[in-house]
């Protein structure tokens, strides 16, 4: 059986609020927040200001001021969860602290998009290593990415929307294309970064396409599901082959926007496939190799429980509301709106004339802010067209205009809950629910995540750093880490992390590292003022 | 369809939705029973979790792009 190595980075919206006034500012929080886990976590720095912790992991601030947690390399999805779960308990602990010590609550969220302005996301970013071809990778995966958010979607609604548009999965809309190179901007559901942090011979498929997760089912499935697929072909088969999508991107949004995971999208072939067909073929293809070698251990223990859930959500898909992230936020947000009276399917016709709204605000240069029904008269006049359907779809539906601000006001107290839903420290919505009780997301073996704070994972070059990290951590300053080695200053030693399945501590001289692995260690190597590393 | 307001009984209200018990089907029922189970949970934990100024506090939790 072949084993696999895979890591997941998610980044965290981070905001404390003064009472009745505004937030601190987020530059200036991150950095509290980053001094705190140098003062408090065991860690060697690394070059740019972040640290690798006693568990193998990373820590930093990333592009748009997002704390940013890796989980060390794991070798299965088991163990992807728990260090997922390790690092917010960490996160949490930390933003504590610094409650504490600026006496306004700093929050952490999990969630991938910003409500408050249209156009902003951030990631949650999977990294497989394999051994594939780069170039046979992209169509065997992108029916995989484009129909998985069916179980690995975070839920939410569609930031574009000036309406409320549940999606399965809020960071689709941000996709800009079906393969590109970029992670800030025109992003795809295929990421060809390919930069390995390993020694040659390896490469790193990265997904920036999914989401961060509070279920610790749609975690596992996402990890487990996707390196099956990524092992099938890097063993020369083609499990995408026939399902391959006409129009990947617009499949995604389609099926994004069905809930009921019952929309069909065309393949190549001109079949008319559902996602659930599409995962469907996907694990039969899994199941059909599952003695071969080239898979991994765990990988029939994935299938079952791949099998199961496509099973539920074909038979029952309100399973999906203990279960999926997606599935629990649709039965909470429904029944909060209904409860003001809103009932969720009349939301598919509130949104049509909202984004007719909106584009008709667009048009005469309205502020981009949430709407008012102030704002939609004084910029349109009550005889523009969109508002005399805007007053007759509400007249239809029970609805007066004075009413309209306390439609949009619902608007803005489900964005909130959207956010609060993955609060992290034991305040998101989400964990109060678990606290109830009321979930079935849990998977069996995921457990000991306190220990996983501190404890690397048993296997893999990760153990050897998470170790060394422990030991070493008391005299940081002299120390580097990065993801393929540490460097002792001073003596110029390195320590080997270029071989990602390392099983023992290899030291090498500088003369060594740099003759053996001179690019695995050149970032390593190279100080922060740019000049050579004195030889000794 | 009347609009209502976001009132504090909320939770106890959007939590009261008894099963007609009009089937037998076992599934269904315990399907039923947890939906409403996560429904009543759901409300307690959105009420204790929100701000009760949703506007302000997504103008003041605005993040920048990240990757």
């Amino acid at each position: 059986m072949a084993e696999r190595l895979m890591g997941i980075e998610t980044e965290y919206a981070v905001s404390a609020l003064y009472p009745g006034r505004g937030a601190f500012e987020t530059n200036e929080l991150v950095n509290r927040l980053m001094g705190r886990a140098r003062m408090k976590l065991a860690h060697l720095p690394d070059n740019g200001g972040g640290l690798y912790l006693a568990n193998g992991a990373r820590f930093y601030i990333d592009y748009g001021d997002h704390p940013e947690l890796t989980t060390p390399e794991c070798t299965n999805p088991w163990d992807i969860v728990r260090y997922i779960l390790a690092g917010e308990r960490l996160l949490g602990g930390l933003a504590d602290d610094l409650t504490r010590a600026l006496g306004i609550e700093v929050m952490l969220f999990k969630s991938n998009v910003d409500y408050g302005s249209r156009w902003v996301t951030w990631g949650c970013h999977e990294s497989y290593m394999h051994r594939a071809a780069p170039s046979v990778l992209s169509d065997q995966i992108i029916p995989h990415l484009a129909t998985r958010i069916i179980y690995t979607g975070a839920g939410g609604f569609n930031s574009h929307s000036s309406g409320l548009e549940f999606t399965l999965s809020p960071r689709v809309p941000h996709l800009a294309g079906v393969v590109s190179n970029n992670s800030t901007s025109d992003r795809g559901i295929f990421h060809t970064k390919d930069e390995s942090l390993t020694r040659p011979g390896f490469h790193r498929l990265h997904i920036l396409c999914g989401e961060s997760l509070c279920s610790e089912t749609a975690m596992w499935l996402k990890v487990g599901t996707t390196a099956l697929v990524v092992a099938m072909a890097e063993a020369g088969l083609r499990p995408g082959a026939v399902v391959g999508l006409r129009s990947p991107l617009q499949a995604m949004q389609t099926i994004a926007s069905d809930p009921s995971c019952s929309a069909v999208v065309e393949t190549t072939g001109g079949r008319c496939l559902s996602a659930l067909e599409i995962q469907c073929h996907y694990l039969a293809q899994a199941e059909s190799h599952l003695g071969d070698a080239s898979m991994p251990p765990w990988a029939e223990e994935v299938c079952r429980k791949w099998r199961e859930t496509l099973n539920l959500l074909l038979d029952a898909p309100e399973s999906a509301d203990e279960m999926l992230d997606w599935g629990i936020k649709r039965a909470l947000y429904a029944s909060y709106a209904k409860g003001r009276g809103v009932e969720w399917e009349w939301l598919d016709g509130w949104n049509r004339l909202m984004a007719e709204v909106r584009g008709a605000l667009d048009d005469v240069g309205a502020p981009d802010c949430p709407l008012t029904a102030d704002m939609v008269q004084d910029n349109l006049g009550s005889a523009h067209p969109a508002v005399c359907r805007l007053k007759a779809f509400l007249e239809e539906n029970g609805f007066s205009w004075g009413e309209l601000d306390a439609l949009f006001r619902l608007r803005q107290e489900l964005l909130e809950i959207d956010m609060r839903f993955g609060q992290l420290g034991g305040r998101g919505i989400f964990d109060g629910l678990d606290r109830a009780g009321v979930l079935s997301h849990h998977v069996s073996g995921v457990e000991s995540i306190d220990e996983a704070v501190m404890e690397p994972p048993a296997s893999g070059r990760a153990r050897i750093r998470g170790e060394a990290i422990r030991r070493l951590a008391s005299n940081n300053g002299n120390y580097r880490c990065d993801w393929q080695g540490i460097l002792e200053l001073g003596t110029n030693r390195v320590l080997d992390l270029s071989e990602p399945f390392e099983a023992a501590e290899r030291w090498l001289e500088y003369e060594q590292a740099v003759s053996a692995e001179p690019t695995a260690f050149a970032a390593l190597l190279t100080p922060l003022d740019g000049a050579p590393i004195r030889r000794f | 369809m009347r609009l209502r307001e976001r009132t504090d009984d909320d939770r106890v209200r959007s939590g009261q939705n008894p099963a007609d018990g009009g089937t037998n089907d076992a599934n269904l029922n315990r399907l039923r029973l947890a939906g409403q189970d996560l429904l009543t949970a759901g409300a307690d934990a959105i009420q204790k979790a929100l701000s009760g100024d949703s506007e302000r506090f997504l103008a003041a939790t605005r993040q920048q792009g990240g990757q």
